[in-house]
């Protein structure tokens, strides 16, 4: 049995990492239904993943490896491109580009990045500290990268998707 | 009766035990009448036809299925076969937490009824 998580199963371990809940409360949380949850709260259990106690389920590990994290971004950004250009969904926002970037405008678009990717650090760090304040299933998933054409086509031929 | 059974067996085997509403927008065949079906009630000439019909459309499906996987068998290493199983066990995981949700919504649906 493979332990790495799916991105349904990921979410309900996320909303665990905020703090420990009932199956009630993971239901509130995620917006699953009460069934699916079940299924995956018990591949959790499985996969060493949460623990139950008394009615309340709970992480065991506070962090995911790589290949956890992989499979997670992954599957967002499929799901994201599923959502935009098959259903034409408005709410989601996604754009991919190739271009040539010359040295000025690729250390203008780099400090951009770091900006945003600070802007988003700093929500993240809000949150964290008021972790009742919103529920999981209401995140929005940002997925922001760059990497040269040439390099990503031939890490794209060692995977699997 | 008998071979009726076995047909109906090998359509929800194939087709990894749909819920009685997708084996109406499959065949055609409405749920109730499906229902009764499974429980002994005999099954029509043309409701065979298009059970059976179904069964070869999956079978055929399930042999170019395994005829990529032999060829996977054959082109790829070690390393490349382990991660095409992940990736199949991964998607077979979501197929089942679909099915199940598909299911229990079904159940819920019959049990409001």
């Amino acid at each position: 049995m493979h332990k790495s998580l799916l991105a349904v199963e990921r979410m309900v371990f996320d909303s665990l990492i905020k703090c420990e809940k009932s199956m009630h409360e993971l239901t509130r949380d995620t917006s699953l239904s009460s069934s699916m949850l079940r299924n995956i709260l018990n591949s959790l259990i499985v996969k060493g993943m949460i623990e139950y106690k008394k009615g309340i389920y709970g992480p065991t590990k506070m962090s995911l490896n790589e290949l956890d994290k992989e499979y997670d971004l992954l599957e967002m950004s499929q799901g994201l491109a599923r959502l935009k250009w098959r259903e034409n969904d408005d709410e989601s926002f996604l754009t991919l580009k190739k271009i040539y970037v010359d040295k000025d405008d690729e250390l203008i678009l780099k400090s951009m990045m770091a900006s945003m990717d600070s802007f988003v650090r700093d929500i993240q760090l809000r949150q964290s500290q008021n972790p009742k304040s919103h529920k999981v299933g209401e995140r929005k998933v940002i997925v922001l990268g760059m990497g040269q054409y040439s390099r990503l086509v031939d890490a794209s031929l060692k995977t699997v998707s | 009766m008998k071979e009726q059974k076995a047909i109906i067996e090998q359509f929800k085997t194939l087709y990894g035990n749909p819920t009685l509403k997708t084996i109406e927008a499959l065949t055609g065949i409405q749920k109730t009448r499906f229902f009764r079906i499974c429980h002994g009630m005999e099954m029509r000439l043309d409701e065979f036809l298009i059970l059976k019909g179904l069964i070869e459309k999956k079978s055929k499906i399930k042999d170019h299925l395994d005829e990529v996987l032999d060829n996977c068998r054959q082109e790829m290493n070690n390393f490349q076969l382990k991660e095409l199983e992940i990736i199949l066990y991964r998607y077979l995981q979501k197929c089942i937490y679909i099915n199940d949700l598909e299911n229990s919504k079904e159940e819920e649906e019959v049990f409001s009824a």
